[in-house]
């Protein structure tokens, strides 16, 4: 199982508000088309800065795919879900 | 640090900020540097500040409004802990919980719901992200009342970890009503009745199963389609209530339908409209009674009545020409004996055939209209069927063959001839009318051995032995309908003027009459058949020979008065007549008070009292009850040309022993006469053997005295009626040794003795040979069943063949007598 499994790791700036958004329509997408087959890790830029350098992640929100070998990454409030199910392959 | 740098650096701060949001758009909210440094952008940091009250001005908004709703709602943190609650869940727990609050605040809901799995299970999956909105109902029902509930959860997105509303409504008194709703429903889809409702623009909104029934269009058909188009007529009543509805609310009446399959259906319509809460039009319920097959009864009801009325009629009308057709029928006999010519004798017969043919055929209109039973009497087929050959052979046409069968046999039954004459005819006549371009009947006669017939119409019999009558054609047959209502009364398949509907019927009733059964068989182009059963007499039964009533054998009277009661001046004229004509004397009575207050006047000599039973002032019942009164033996006959079981019942009652139907002969009524002061004569003294007969005078002289000796005691009473009637004194007795007996006691009297020749004991030979040496005068003659000749050991002696008519009878004792 933890084969087909998607990673999400959503950068996101403490409680602003456009991070807030993202991490909820997030989890609601996943909700709707992934049931329990996603595993999400969510990295607030206040308290982990290095690991956003890390990830070459300047700017929050910033929606990073593990575990998918293309480089993408959506940024923004993920308002628009087909922006994440085009990256998964699920459109 | 000059103030200038600062400017500087500020300024470029700000045009900084200002092409970052202009690259990278609203949706950014947060910069991380190089350094680590993380850079919350001026908009988001804003929006932070104003969000806090914000937040807290919708909290309290969240709050009131949650208050507000009817709904309990709680919200559940990840673990199922109650976090908050509404005014109405915290109400509800108070009333229904107080004592253990396991739905409060910081109570795990889950634990609480742990009766219900599928909540706690689908709580669960909404806790963990794995499914989203659900909603279920359920009863919840208290000890003291019943309750449903609709329980809806919600996961709260935005919250990490995972919350979720739960929220429960009442939804008792919607659940109520629906239960209502359905079992209204059902008890609507009990009643045979078709109950539908359709919408102001005519579409069926309800279409219950007797609408289903009735109309043949299932609810899923008739749901939607206008009611115009599944069940009205183009025009008519049906249509014209539609309007009627809408102008006066509620309408009734009896229109015609049409169903599925296109045919008409006739229902009780009652139409309602029924208004929305606004007082509009909004559709019409229409219940609709189907009363076809009512219609249908009552039309037969009102066939029957109408046959009842044309019974009474009938009743009626055969009375009044029953006394036009006596006197006519009585005359005939008296002026045969003043015109002895041929011509005269001719045109006699012809007035008394055509009499009888109005009597008949008044007998058959009572027949079919009362059931009046005819006089029964055993008869042979054989000569029923042979009577019709020739009738068939003399009048139908010649493209008509007849082919007749007959089983070995005499066919006895116990019948009325004429009766079955008719229902013969009836059913060659129908024959004749299926084959109008020619063709075959066959009437065919045999025994037919069932233990009874379970088919057919009509009364069956159980008798082992029945006679099988059939009449088939080779005509144009008869479909299933018109085979169903054959034996209806006035249906008919013939032109108008050509059939009355009342053949059939009629013979239906005859032949149940006679204990029988009639059916048919046929098939459209094939043909039909007629067959009737009838249970068979034995064959030894004897049969009264046709023709032998007809041979004028008056019995004389001797001087007796006889009082003639009758309010028919033509019919009491011409009794007087022939009671004077034949040795009797007769005083006349209009009515029964006249008759009883004559009686009185000669009650000395009156021997006898003929009365009408339907008289006006005082009717025959009544005459017979007061003339019972005053002599309980007097010999009254009572007659009628309207024989009702009622009319003759009541006369019965009141003391009447003999019946004379109108119209009769004269000789019917002479021998009524007759019989009944025979009767009178030999009350009290019913001792077979030595009952002496009605000594009268012959044309001889002195009454003579016939010995009849035959141990057959149906032949002894007929052969002693018989000589009787014919002016013997008769002697009977039942065996030769009682004949032996009685010639010892009046030999001297006794001109002749008629003897059987095979009697148990004594045989006749024996018999014979001893009153030939005793008593030598005394003349014998033999009767035999099997000899047609003389008998070997005594040749001089003559020998009657039995079965022999009244007239063989009668002319071979005088020949003996004379010789």
């Amino acid at each position: 199982m933890p084969e087909d499994r998607i990673l999400f790791r959503l950068y996101v700036a403490g409680a602003a508000p456009n991070s807030q958004l993202a991490l909820a329509n997030l989890k609601r997408l996943c909700t709707e088309h992934l049931q329990d087959r996603f595993s999400l890790e969510v990295v607030d830029v206040f308290e982990e800065p290095e690991r956003a350098l890390a990830d070459g992640v300047y700017l929050t929100p910033t929606l990073l795919f593990p575990s998918l070998t293309s480089s993408s990454r959506i940024l923004g409030t993920l308002s628009d879900s087909s922006q994440v199910l085009r990256v998964l392959g699920l459109s | 640090m000059s103030e200038e740098e600062v400017g500087v650096l500020v300024a470029q701060l700000f045009e900084t900020q200002q092409r970052l949001s202009e690259l990278l758009g609203p949706e950014v909210d947060a910069l991380v540097s190089p350094s680590g440094t993380t850079y919350l952008l001026s908009e988001a940091q804003q929006e932070l500040r104003s969000s806090e009250a914000y937040q807290r001005r919708e909290a309290l908004l969240r709050t009131t409004v949650m208050d507000a709703l009817p709904a309990h709602i709680a919200v559940l943190d990840q673990a199922g802990v109650v976090l908050s609650v509404n005014e109405a869940w915290r109400r509800y727990a108070r009333e229904n919980d107080n004592r253990d609050p396991k739905f409060g605040v910081g109570q795990c809901y889950l634990e609480a719901a742990s009766e219900a799995p599928e909540v706690v299970v689908g709580l669960k999956d909404i806790l963990t992200g794995k499914r989203g909105r659900f909603e279920l109902e359920y009863p919840c029902h208290s000890p003291t009342e019943k309750r449903w509930f609709r329980i809806v959860a919600v996961p709260i997105f935005d919250c990490d970890p995972l919350r979720a509303v739960v929220m429960h409504l009442d939804v008792t008194t919607l659940t109520l009503s629906q239960q209502r709703l359905i079992e209204q429903a059902a008890l609507l889809d009990q009643t045979s009745d078709a109950i539908l409702v359709w919408s102001k623009d005519l579409e069926v909104t309800f279409w219950s199963k007797g609408a289903e029934n009735v109309y043949g269009w299932s609810r899923e058909e008739a749901q939607g389609r206008p009611v115009t188009e599944l069940i009205m007529p183009t025009e008519g009543e049906a249509l014209e209530s539609l309007g009627a509805v809408l102008e006066a609310e509620d309408w009734s009446g009896e229109v015609e339908h049409r169903t599925k399959s296109g045919s008409a259906v006739t229902v009780f319509s009652r139409l309602t409209l029924v208004r929305d809460n606004l007082g509009l039009p909004s559709s019409v319920l229409s219940i609709n009674s189907d009363i076809s097959e009512k219609k249908r009864l009552q039309d037969q009801f009102l066939r029957a009545q109408r046959l009842e009325s044309l019974g009474t009629l009938a009743g009626g009308i055969a009375h009044d020409l029953n006394n036009v057709l006596a006197p006519i029928l009585m005359s005939v006999d008296l002026l045969r004996e003043k015109f002895a010519d041929p011509e005269g004798a001719d045109l006699l017969k012809t007035v008394a055939s055509s009499a009888q043919r109005g009597a008949d055929l008044i007998q058959q209109i009572l027949t079919f209209a009362r059931g009046v039973g005819g006089k029964k009497k055993p008869l042979s087929l054989v000569k029923v069927v042979e009577e019709v050959q020739s009738l068939i052979h003399d009048t139908f046409p010649k493209n008509i063959t007849l082919e007749v069968r007959k089983g070995p046999g005499d066919h006895l039954v116990l019948g009325d001839a004429t009766q079955l004459y008719q229902v013969l005819v009836n059913l060659c006549v129908n024959a004749r009318d299926a084959m109008p371009t020619g063709g075959r009947i066959t009437l065919s006669l045999g025994k037919h051995s069932g233990a009874n017939s379970e088919r057919g119409s009509g009364s069956t019999t159980s008798a082992a032995e029945e006679v099988l009558l059939e009449v088939s054609d080779t005509g144009s047959g008869m479909s299933e309908e018109i085979q169903e209502r054959l034996f209806e009364p006035f249906f008919t398949t013939k032109e108008p003027g050509h059939g009355t509907g009342l053949g059939l019927p009629t013979s239906f009733t005859i032949v149940r009459d006679h204990g029988g059964s009639i059916e048919v068989r046929s098939k459209v182009g094939r043909g039909s058949t007629f067959s009737i059963l009838l249970p068979a007499l034995e064959e030894e039964t004897s049969v009264e020979a046709p023709g032998s009533l007809r041979e004028p054998q008056m019995p004389r009277g001797r001087g007796q008065l006889i009082l003639v009661v009758d309010d028919e001046a033509s019919i009491r004229e011409m009794m007087t007549r022939i009671l004077h004509r034949y040795g009797y004397e007769a005083i006349q009575a209009a009515d029964g008070a006249e008759g009883l207050a004559r009686y009185v006047q000669e009650a000395d000599r009156i021997a006898a009292v003929i009365t009408d039973l339907g008289m006006p002032v005082m009717d025959g019942a009544t005459l017979i009850g007061a003339l019972r009164r005053i002599d309980p033996g007097m010999v009254i006959i009572g007659s009628t040309g309207e024989v009702t079981p009622e009319n003759v019942a009541r006369a019965f009652a009141a003391g009447l022993k003999h019946f004379l139907p109108k119209p009769y002969t004269a000789q019917d009524l002479l021998e009524c006469l007759h019989k009944a002061l025979q009767v009178q004569k030999s009350a009290g003294n019913e001792h077979l053997d030595s009952l002496p007969g009605a000594p009268s005078a012959t044309a001889a002289g002195q009454p003579e005295t016939v010995l009849v000796v035959d141990d057959e005691l149906a032949i002894l009473n007929l052969v002693k009626r018989a000589l009787g009637s014919m002016g013997y004194a008769v002697l009977a007795s039942s065996s030769a040794e009682k004949g032996l007996q009685t010639l010892a006691e009046s030999s001297q009297k006794i001109s002749l003795v008629l003897t059987d020749l095979s009697m148990q004991g004594l045989g006749g030979v024996e018999f014979a040979k001893r009153v030939q040496t005793q008593y030598p005068k005394v003349k014998i003659m033999f009767s035999s069943g099997y000899l047609a000749g003389p008998h070997p050991e005594m040749p001089q002696i003559p020998v009657l063949p039995k079965p022999y008519s009244v007239g063989e009878l009668k002319s071979s004792i005088r020949t003996v007598l004379d010789s």
